[in-house]
């Protein structure tokens, strides 16, 4: 294989991998701290897009459109969790039936305020284009995703390592109750934790909205592939959502640059490897 | 057993039973077009899927995303000996049994190592990987376009022949089901779903046990399949996906977690009356949505545990003490470690002793 | 130094006061009737066989575990069944029974996160005590030893103002090295703190202890000073196990 083609794919797969990331990492987030399997990530991924793309057609900005989605996701995730999932905490089966009929609530709201049928969410021009990349063509688009994973990714990686709420949120991973003898409401962590969960699903969403395109199943589409990327990255990891996002991507890409037909599988077959190898994931620590 | 006198004070639930009985044997008479028929015989189909998915999760505590996997095989499996291999009806049906039981043990024996929401992602998974293969190997099923054309053996001939044999299939299936559920293996698979650390205690090798239940679901489901790919003469990948396992999910919560019967409610308001609805009322999902969301929070024990319970609490004398019953199994599956809430082996009785589904109440512990 | 902080009108009879303390879990009682004082500066052990319930009373104490009967009082303040942050804040320390370290934080992060008020000189202090961990400072908390986790879980408990501290078994599963150093510690901690000690080992407690009570199936069973106790080998063999 020439060395082009492999460059080629590599950035292809990292650019996708990203794009997974930016899918999962919200859920990873949620769950890492919480233990809450939220299966309405997918909506709340799709919520960012739909908003996304509605301020951006109002204002013209697409930076705004991003702005506006990310806050979306951050509302809708601190009513969600004060109205309902605090009600579930401990309970986890309870938690995944709730989750699941946010899933049609959120999804028929969708339908009714912005039609059932595929809306154009036009990237801006100046991620349009494509860059020439050793004598091939790479969309600016998929930069841009690489980018924006990225900086999540530092972002949360700073946010987690350098702050106090970080100090916080791994404590409150390992074991929350220690957490609370020390001094510190907890429940007021776990808001905040799912507004950021919130809000890292609906920037996924309005960033890859785009890419994707936008329509009312854009959520249960994609909440496939992030729970897969979580599970192999482990769940309750984020660092590992970033490993099994870019170890997606990538093995993707190059499965379907010799079998296209089988590109779609890549993702469950690493996900059904990684579980049967180590059942809590690549970087999943925590027992049974 | 004392199961006679246990059914003494519910003789009003069994003329409700008769007389539900012979509704439905009448319904075709009774209804206005065939149309209503098929969708109840959908309906039927449905609950008992929706019931076999309640012996894991309401009876065994096994919470499976992969459960439509079971239903789709038995569709398959159905349709290509039928239509392509030359089987009549019920030699297909015995190889489909055969291959869900093998299939069902695979999968469970690999995925049960792990539990909670782990196993959940494994059986996931599992029914993801096969609804793809589906797709993918569109020279034997037909890809995304769906397996067409399976044979109607003649007996199966019209709608009203197809309502009747689904109608029996379903009673058929409750009866054997509602049998292994109040046999000793039923009580430890009530027992791991309460506590399964104890229930390892006192002795029980649980693994077995739940993968079990796990085989015997998903036959049951197979079975169903088979039944449905017939009766519509068509299979798709759809049955397959994840989104088949969230309608059984949903039937079974609306209906009631852990009454078997629950099932076949769930089945009647997800199926023929949403689709009814959602044809006449545009947000009818989102108002389903509400309600399901309602139900989870509110009645965790859907419609039947709620009913039975309303019922229980009014025949109580007030101020009787409180046992520790399990009561209709409400989905709280409390991260209960070793030394939950107490309990004796035969002490989770998922039904107490009253209800239509209840007649079998009272098997002792193993 | 002073690792507890004390006002002047505290300086004098009971920071604790558990009253007819009742606990179920769902229908089994696991406390029955626990009455038990702390005094102010002084440390009180609580002790009992395995089962008898004395971590379930200080995780009631400390609203882990909501109390079905009975009251609290710290400092004349009712505190039965607070959440266990605002309990916290008020100045109780709780060293629980498996120590509770986060092993996934290096040992100064176990420390920063429990101070409440950033203070650098006190953590100082407390490294200065716990002179051990020093060197420590950024291992993962997962790498200690046994012994050495149980001085983190301590030294936590003290970088903020304590009015009480509650110690859960400490010794439990130490090598009798650890356990050696761990009562040196504790001794110096109890100069300035009042402590609600939970032991197994009757010999440490006898060290460490100015008042006793004993704990049998969820009730008070036993009071008294503790070199009572030491004497009273009939009571020691009935509840305790130990002659
Ligand atoms: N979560 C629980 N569920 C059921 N029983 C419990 C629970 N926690 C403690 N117990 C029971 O309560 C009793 C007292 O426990 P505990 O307070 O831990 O005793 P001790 O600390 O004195 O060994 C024991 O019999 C124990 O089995
Ligand atoms: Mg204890």
């Amino acid at each position: 294989m020439e060395l082009k083609v492999v460059v080629s794919l590599l950035l292809q797969g990292v650019s996708l991998g990203m794009l997974y990331f930016l899918i999962a990492s919200g859920l990873s987030l949620i769950f890492g701290l919480m233990g809450v399997l939220n299966l309405a990530h997918g909506s709340l991924f799709m919520w960012g897009a739909y908003v996304a793309m509605t301020v951006y057609g109002l204002t013209g900005s697409f930076a705004l459109g991003l702005v506006g989605g990310l806050l979306a996701g951050a509302a809708l995730g601190v009513v969600l969790e004060t109205t309902l999932i605090r009600r579930l905490y401990g309970n986890p089966v309870g938690q995944i039936l709730l989750t699941l009929g946010l899933i049609l609530v959120l999804d028929e709201t969708v339908k009714l305020i912005w039609g059932p049928t595929l809306l154009p969410y036009p990237k801006p021009a100046f991620l349009a284009g494509s860059a020439e990349v050793l004598g091939r063509a790479f969309p600016h688009y998929r930069i841009f995703l690489i980018v924006l994973g990225a900086l999540v990714w530092l972002v949360i990686h700073l946010v987690l390592n350098r702050t106090k709420v970080g100090l916080i949120i791994r404590a409150g991973v390992e074991d929350r109750e220690m957490v609370t003898t020390l001094g510190i409401d907890v429940k007021k962590v776990f808001t905040g934790v799912f507004a950021l969960g919130g809000a890292l699903a609906a920037l996924g969403g309005a960033a890859a909205g785009p890419f994707l395109l936008v329509y009312p199943q854009l959520g249960l589409n994609n909440l496939f592939p992030a729970i897969i990327v979580v599970v192999i990255g482990g769940l309750g990891s984020f660092t590992g959502s970033v490993i099994g996002g870019l170890l997606v991507g990538v093995t993707q890409s190059f499965v379907g640059y010799y079998e296209p037909q089988l590109a779609v599988a890549v993702n469950v077959a690493l996900m059904a490897l990684v579980l049967l190898v180590r059942p809590h994931g690549l970087l999943g620590h925590r027992g049974v | 057993m004392a199961k006679v006198s246990r059914r003494t004070g519910t003789e009003r639930t069994w003329l409700l039973t008769g007389g539900l009985l012979g509704l439905l044997f009448a319904f075709p008479v009774l209804s206005p077009s065939v149309y209503y028929v098929s969708l109840l015989t959908s309906a039927a189909l449905y609950g008992v899927l929706a019931m076999s998915y309640d012996l894991l999760m309401g009876y065994t505590g096994i919470l499976s995303f992969g459960h439509a996997l079971f239903f789709g095989v038995g569709a398959y499996g159905a349709g290509i000996l039928m239509r392509d291999a030359g089987f009549d009806f019920f030699s297909a049906m015995a190889v489909v049994l055969a291959l869900s039981a093998v299939l069902a043990a695979v999968i469970g024996l690999l995925s049960l190592r792990v539990k909670g929401v782990y196993f959940a992602m494994v059986t996931m998974a599992f029914a993801e990987f096969f609804h793809i293969l589906v797709e993918k190997l569109y020279h034997i099923t037909g890809g995304s376009d769906g397996f067409t054309r399976i044979p109607t053996p003649v007996w199966l001939g019209g709608t009203v022949q197809k309502y009747y044999v689904a109608l029996v299939f379903a009673i058929a299936m409750y009866l054997l089901a509602r049998r292994l559920v109040s046999s000793p293996v039923g009580s430890v698979w009530l027992a791991i779903r309460e506590n399964e650390t104890r229930a390892a205690m006192l002795g029980y090798d649980t693994f077995s046990y739940k993968l079990a239940v796990m085989v015997i679901s998903g036959m049951m489901a197979a079975l169903t399949g088979g039944l449905y790919a017939v009766v519509v003469n068509f299979a798709h990948p759809g049955f397959i996906s994840v989104s088949t396992t969230i309608n059984l999910l949903l039937m079974v919560v609306i209906g009631g977690v852990g009454t078997l019967s629950g099932g076949f409610i769930g089945a009647l308001i997800v199926q023929p009356l949403g689709r009814i609805l959602s044809s006449y009322f545009r947000a009818w999902l989102l108002v389903f949505g509400v309600v399901y969301v309602l139900i989870v929070l509110f009645f965790p024990a859907g419609i039947l545990g709620s009913v039975r319970m309303w019922r229980l609490r009014r025949r109580r004398p007030p101020g009787a003490p409180r046992g520790p019953e399990a009561g209709p199994a409400v989905p709280t599956a409390s991260p209960a470690g070793p030394g939950g809430a107490p309990m004796t082996p035969a002490a989770p009785r998922a039904t107490p002793g009253a209800g239509p589904a209840a007649g079998d109440g009272g098997a002792g512990g193993p | 130094m002073t690792l507890g902080t004390m006002t002047a009108q505290e300086s004098t009879g009971q920071a604790l006061h558990v009253d007819h303390l009742s606990v179920y879990i769902g229908e089994l009682h696991i406390l029955e009737d626990v009455t038990l004082r702390a005094s102010r500066g002084r440390c009180t052990a609580l002790l009992g066989r395995n089962g008898s319930g004395k971590t379930t009373t200080l995780k009631s104490i400390m609203g882990l575990v909501p109390p079905a009967g009975g009251r609290v009082t710290f400092y004349g303040r009712d505190i039965t069944g607070r959440p266990a942050h605002e309990v916290a804040r008020l100045g109780i320390g709780y060293v629980p029974e498996d120590r509770g370290v986060f092993t996934g934080l290096t040992v100064r992060e176990n420390l920063l996160l429990a101070q409440r008020k950033r203070d650098d000189e006190r953590l100082r202090r407390v490294v200065r005590l716990f002179s051990e961990l020093d060197p420590l400072l950024d291992r993962r908390a997962g790498t200690l030893s046994g012994g050495e986790r149980q001085m983190v879980a301590i030294a936590r408990a003290l970088v903020n103002p304590v009015r009480l501290l509650l110690v859960d078994e400490p010794s439990k599963g130490l090598a009798p090295r650890a356990v050696r150093r761990l009562a040196e510690l504790l001794a110096e901690v109890k100069k300035e703190a009042t402590v609600l000690l939970v032991e197994q080992n009757f010999f440490l407690a006898a060290e460490l202890a100015d008042h006793c009570y004993v704990l049998d199936s969820g009730r008070t069973v036993y009071e008294g000073p503790m070199g009572e106790l030491e004497a009273d080998e009939e009571t020691r063999r009935k509840y305790l196990g130990v002659a």
